[in-house]
This record gives structure tokens, C-alpha cells and sequence, in this order.
């Protein structure tokens, strides 16, 4: 998909008609819409929402969407519309979307008629002529899904987020969404409830004595549904709790006080901190059971191994094992019938009788051999055992350093939280007691959240058993044996479609791993940081530093950063997968990146290097910029790049009760 | 990282591990899941692949 025109025709701050043609080049894919705050930069955002997507974000509300200006000068009894058309090209077709709401003043008052309406015209190359696409939702939805809409077109502020832990689910599903893997997921479902009906359908041709088997099924198939719905809710409450904190949050860093807003800062530093030890320490407490089930028979057996070692050499410093004499040198004596001590050995005599008393508790090669081995293993194991408690005990104290930091770190969390409560502004009071609730009933659901999915893995586990069992089960007649078959087949494709799954999201990983790294590095200031993938889809930056002290102090720019190299594989990768599309309702090919504020939080160097590097990210990009963002430096890294550039600007009228307007112009 | 080469051969040989018959189906049923309209139910797709099996069987 490229965009050729924008068309916004009164909506919100644009009176008219105002167009913005792209039209990009290979060479120069950037068209930059420039304008100083409040002149509608987010509404240019919001036009992609509205016209693809028929909604729009606040602090805009589409019951406000007919430009003030327009409303004012509609005439009793007249019609207007408010509307925004997007031109693109997508897998050489040309496209139109157009989505409009009709207004009509009647007895003063302006109201909206009839049903918005959303409709995508495809131009055929041939004739020129339009056709309109049936079902432009369900089209629209298989070039950029909803779902996704958020790595295209986004707010450059705001995107820092993905690399915060909180933004793992966000970029699975995207990474899921990008490859399609949602079609596998969609199979898998509608796999298990065929898998279902069939073996209710099965039921009817088993021995009544089988029928038990069925009724566990059952019992813990309901239980698999509850469970589900239960993680559902408990998700979609953690999702709105989110929200919630990140709404009181915007609302500390925007208030007037210059305390208020540094405290909250810090309070996200720290609870960025808290999160990242979080992650050390799950991540150490995996190594150490790991570590455990690996060398767990050298803990079980190490007291046994002590005992025995200790009883052996008891026996032998008690001359009992094994004997200095040997065997055979006493087998030689008899034989030659004659001690060492010159007596002669008479067969029933005292000193005959002493030799083989002596012989009884010779020692024998075989038992040497025996005992030489089994205090070398005893030896080799009392080694490994020292081994494997001196590596638990490191990773052990690893947990201990780590959750000393986690400790200091809570303390100055709570430190903050006593600031915030002495603020005398009441707003701030108010919302800090309310997000000290939030932040209790988050814990709350992702204690919730984990136990679910365990319990979820655990009754899977418990059905797929169960499941083989059913089908091992004898069935009557040849409509039985067929029902039978048709299971089986489901079962063998329930399972490929897992194997294939798990491929995909692996694979998908380690390259976005691999491409993620390299544009982290074109835009990067400090040398020593990294950007990667983690195997949880963890965007997370670390140092490499010789000294191995891994301080990650992460930067809201370095967030940002690390978020655009991220959207940038992601739409480098759906480029290269049209070998997919059989997978995918995300066709693949080019992508446009829509960009508002690239630069908001990004230091100097930052800036300078996103600038050189954004045309790189994505076929075409467009990116909104405030006056105060741009630069002479930032002009000159994107020039090579740029196609068009806009202004936008306040609309000049008499009376400005009429309402204000933005005009946009094209720069030569 | 995986070309697509790679990526390819490596679907075949988790293809290759099942047998002939879950293959077919395993496409047809991507196919059918690929076309299906916003309007198609859950139930009606269930059904068209319980269709494709039992075709299949039939064979």
C-alpha cells in the first residue's frame, strides 16, 4: 500500500478542501506536513484512523468531526459533508477510500443525516472507470488489520511504550498478526471444536462401559471453557487497568507543576527499574530450575553418597576392606604348605587354620577392582555435587543482589508515592489515589493471569490424554469406524498446525532479532547499546560493556528509538513475505509508515540520526512535525529524501467566532 | 537469520512428518480458511472442513 493523495474535506480544524498529494519516489519516499502546535498535526493522524478504521482517538471526538466554520456558514435547510479520501496503490491497483458523514441544519441546528458511509473504489487500469469493492471493511481489513493500525500510523511520542515490558503482548501480536499466525490460531480453534464434535458424534458407537472416558472429557473440556473466560476477563481488566495508570500519568507529565511532573518521571524510571530486576530474577529463578532438573540427582543422592563413602573407608582402615593380603598370595601359601613365618600349614592345624581365616578375608582382585571404582565415582560425584551447589549458590546470589536493588528501589517507589500524596494540589491527590488502586488490582490480575494459564496448560495436557485414549477405544460398525477416521484426521491436522505454528513464531523471532538490532545501530548515540528480541518478544536494550556491568538506564528517546527499529522490521519483514500471503490476512508488500511527532522526545543526536535514517524505515513515509521540532539540521538529513513538503496554517477570517480553520499549502 | 529458502525447507520436512493425506488436507483447509468472507460463521467453516475430510476419506 502507498498513499498518493489525502484528501480531508471539513473535517475537524479543515475548512474545505485540503489536499496533501505524496506521490513517492524510490529515491524520495518522505512527505513532511510541517505546522505550529494547534494547527491540527494530530487531526492529520486522526484522518487515517477515521477514513480507514471510522474512528478517531482523543482529544478529538467525532461528534465534533464538521469543521466549526463549515457549520456555522451552512444555511437553513441546506446539506454539508464532512469527509477524508485516501488515495493509494496497492499490488498495482489504484484505490480510493471514502468516508463521509451528510449534515442538514434544520431550525437552527445542525445535525448529522443518515449512516456515515465508507466505500473503496478500485480504478480499472483499463477504462479509467471506478468499481466500487464490496465489503470495504473486510478489504481494507486484509491490507493494514485494524490491529495493526498502530505500527503504521502512529503518535512518535507514544511509541517509546513497546520498549517497556508492558508492550511484549503488543508486539506478540503484532509479530503474530504480521505473519498471519492468526489464521493458524483461527484453525487451531475451529480444528478443536471439529475434534469435539466428533467425538460426541464417536460417542454413539462405543461400548457403554467407555463412556466414562468421554464424561472426563467432558467434565474437563467444560473446565478449559470457564478458564478461558475467566482469562479473558482478567486480560481485558489489565488492559483497562493499563490504560487507566497511563492516563493518570499523561495527566502528571502535562500538569503545571515542574515538581509533579519530575516526580513522574522518576516514578517511571524506577518502576521501569522495578519491572527490568523483575525480569533478572525470573529470568534466574529459570536458570536455577533449570540448573535443578538438569543436576537434581546429585542434591538427591548426595547424603547417600557421603554415607557410603564414609562406611567403606571405615571397613577398610578397620583392615575388613579390602585386606592388604590377597588371595592368591595365601592360595600360593596352602600351596606350597609353608607360612611366611616358616611354620608349616598342616591341614587342621592351628597355624593351617589361622592362614585361612586369614583367606576369608582376603582381599580379591574383583572386590579391589570394585572398591578402586567405586570411590573414584564416589570421589567424581562428592566433585560435581561441590560443583553443582557452588552454581546454585551463585545464581542464588544473583537473586539476593537483585532483589536488594528491587527493595531499594521499592523504597524510594514509596518514597515518591509520599510526595505525591503531600502535593497540596488536589487533582494530583485525587489521581494518585486512585491509581494506588489501580496499581494493588494490576498485581492482583496478573497473579490471576498466571495462575489461569497454568491451569489452562494443565487440563490441555490432562485432555490431550484422555483424547488418545478415546481413540484408542473400539467402535462399532462402518459409520463408527468413519467417524473414527474423520477424528483422527482432525487430531494429525491439530497437530501440524501447532508444529508449523511454533516454526513461524520461532523463525519470526530471531530474524526481527537480527533486523531490529541493525537499525537500532544505524540510529543509536551511545555505542555500547543494543537492541534485541528477546525469546519472551521482550523489546529490550542492553549494554555490552567488557566490564560486564549490564547498567541499563534506559532513556525515553533510547525507547523510542528502539520502538521505530522495531515497527521498521516489522514493515521490512511484511515487504519480504509475499511468499506468505497463503498464511496471511496481512498480504505483505509495501507499507507506508504515517509518523506524528518523530522527534517529540528525542535528544539532539537522536534527532539527528532518526532524521538520516527515516526515509530507510519504510517505503513511504509521512511524517507531521511541529515548527518547534524541525530544525535546519533535521531539514538538511531529510532533504535527499523529501518528495513534498506542506505548511500548515491558521485560516485568516473577519470573525473568529466563525471558528478556526487550518489552510494547507504545498512548499515550493 | 532464516532466508526464505530455509524457511521453505523447513515447512516440507514438519509437512514431511505427517503423512500424505493430513498434507492434502492441511492445504485444502489453509486454502478454505484463507478465502472465507467476513461473513462466513465459525460453525459454517467448521463445517466445510469436516467436508474436505470426508472427501478426502472417500478417495
Amino acid at each position: 500500500m502507498i498513499i498518493t493523495e489525502i484528501k480531508c474535506v471539513n473535517f475537524f480544524r479543515f475548512y474545505g478542501d485540503c489536499t496533501i498529494l505524496c506521490n513517492p519516489t524510490i529515491d524520495r519516499n518522505i512527505t513532511v506536513v510541517r505546522g505550529e502546535n494547534g494547527m491540527g498535526k494530530t487531526t492529520i493522524l486522526n484522518a487515517f484512523y477515521f477514513c480507514l478504521y471510522g474512528d478517531v482517538t482523543p482529544p478529538l471526538f467525532l461528534s465534533k468531526m464538521l469543521n466549526e466554520l463549515a457549520n456555522h456558514e451552512l444555511a437553513e435547510g441546506n446539506n454539508t459533508s464532512a469527509k477524508v479520501e485516501i488515495s493509494f496503490t496497492h499490488k498495482d491497483n489504484e484505490y480510493t477510500a471514502v468516508r463521509e458523514r451528510l449534515y442538514k441544519k434544520t431550525n437552527g441546528v445542525v445535525n448529522q443525516v443518515g449512516e456515515e458511509s465508507f466505500n473503496v473504489f478500485h480504478k480499472n487500469p483499463n477504462n479509467g472507470n471506478s468499481r466500487t469493492i464490496y465489503d470495504p471493511d473486510g478489504f481494507f481489513e486484509g491490507i493494514i488489520p485494524n490491529n495493526l493500525r498502530g505500527f503504521f500510523f502512529f503518535d512518535g511520542e507514544r511509541i517509546d511504550r513497546l520498549a517497556k515490558i508492558d508492550g511484549r503482548g503488543e508486539i506478540k501480536d503484532a509479530i503474530l498478526n504480521i505473519l498471519g499466525l492468526t489464521k493458524l490460531e483461527y484453525m487451531k480453534e475451529r480444528f478443536e471444536e471439529l475434534e469435539k464434535d466428533l467425538a460426541r458424534e464417536l460417542k454413539k458407537y462405543q461400548a457403554d462401559s467407555n463412556q466414562d472416558l468421554n464424561d472426563r472429557y467432558e467434565v474437563k473440556e467444560s473446565q478449559k471453557i470457564k478458564k478461558k473466560d475467566e482469562l479473558a476477563q482478567v486480560k481485558a481488566s489489565i488492559k483497562l487497568a493499563s490504560e487507566n495508570i497511563e492516563r493518570i500519568s499523561a495527566f502528571l507529565l502535562t500538569c503545571n507543576s515542574a515538581s509533579i511532573q519530575a516526580l513522574e518521571n522518576e516514578r517511571i524510571a524506577v518502576t521501569d527499574l522495578i519491572k527490568r530486576i523483575d525480569d533478572d530474577i525470573k529470568k534466574f529463578n529459570k536458570e536455577i530450575i533449570n540448573h535443578a532438573t538438569r543436576n537434581f540427582k546429585h542434591s538427591l543422592v548426595s547424603f547417600a553418597f557421603n554415607d557410603v563413602f564414609t562406611y567403606l573407608e571405615g571397613m577398610r582402615e578397620k583392615g575388613q576392606l579390602p585386606s592388604d593380603i590377597k588371595e592368591q598370595f595365601i592360595d600360593d601359601l596352602i600351596m606350597k604348605r609353608r607360612c611366611i613365618c616358616e611354620r608349616e600349614l598342616i591341614e587342621g592345624e592351628a597355624p593351617y587354620e589361622a592362614v585361612m581365616r586369614k583367606r576369608a578375608n582376603a582381599g580379591r582382585s574383583e572386590l579391589d577392582n570394585a572398591y578402586i571404582k567405586i570411590t573414584a565415582y564416589i570421589t567424581q560425584q562428592k566433585e560435581s555435587m561441590k560443583r553443582f551447589f557452588e552454581q546454585y549458590f551463585g545464581i542464588h546470589s544473583e537473586i539476593i543482589g537483585l532483589e536488594k536493588q528491587k527493595d531499594a528501589q521499592e523504597k524510594r517507589l514509596a518514597e515518591i508515592k509520599k510526595d505525591f500524596d503531600a502535593s497540596k494540589i488536589e487533582q494530583v491527590k485525587m489521581h494518585e489515589n486512585e491509581r494506588e488502586q489501580l496499581d494493588e488490582d494490576l498485581k492482583r490480575y496478573y497473579k490471576l493471569e498466571g495462575r489461569l494459564d497454568a491451569d489452562i496448560e494443565d487440563i490441555t495436557k490432562k485432555m490431550e490424554r484422555i483424547s488418545q485414549e478415546i481413540q484408542n477405544l473400539e467402535v462399532r460398525g462402518a459409520q463408527g469406524k468413519a467417524v473414527k477416521q474423520w477424528r483422527n484426521n482432525v487430531l494429525q491436522l491439530g497437530q501440524l498446525n501447532t508444529e508449523i505454528h511454533t516454526y513461524f513464531i520461532d523463525t519470526t523471532r530471531i530474524n526481527l532479532d537480527e533486523r531490529i538490532r541493525e537499525v537500532f545501530d544505524s540510529m543509536k548515540e551511545k555505542e555500547y547499546r543494543f537492541a534485541r528480541l528477546t525469546d519472551d518478544f521482550v523489546l529490550e536494550i542492553t549494554n555490552n560493556l567488557d566490564d560486564g556491568d549490564d547498567k541499563r538506564v534506559l532513556s525515553t528517546g533510547e525507547g523510542q528509538i528502539a520502538s521505530l527499529a522495531f515497527i521498521a522490521s516489522l514493515v521490512s519483514y511484511a515487504r519480504e513475505k509475499t511468499h506468505f500471503n497463503l498464511l496471511s490476512d496481512f498480504g505483505g508488500g509495501d507499507f507506508p509508515i504515517v509518523m506524528d511527532s518523530p522527534f517529540g522526545n528525542l535528544s539532539a543526536g537522536h534527532k539527528q540520526n532518526v532524521a538520516r535514517e527515516i526515509g530507510n524505515l519504510a517505503s513511504q513515509v509521512i511524517v507531521v512535525v511541529s515548527n518547534e521540532q524541525w530544525s535546519a539540521s533535521v531539514e538538511a538529513s531529510m532533504q535527499p529524501r523529501i518528495n513534498a513538503m506542506y505548511m500548515m496554517s491558521d485560516g485568516v477570517i473577519d470573525d473568529q467566532k466563525m471558528g478556526e480553520h487550518t489552510i494547507v499549502r504545498r512548499q515550493k | 537469520v532464516k532466508n526464505k529458502q530455509e524457511q521453505e525447507q523447513a515447512i516440507k520436512n514438519i509437512m514431511n512428518k505427517f503423512d500424505e493425506t493430513t498434507r492434502n488436507l492441511y492445504r485444502d483447509t489453509l486454502a478454505l480458511v484463507s478465502k472465507k468472507s467476513a461473513h462466513s460463521t465459525k460453525t459454517s467453516i467448521r463445517g466445510e472442513i469436516l467436508d474436505i475430510i470426508k472427501k478426502e476419506a472417500r478417495k
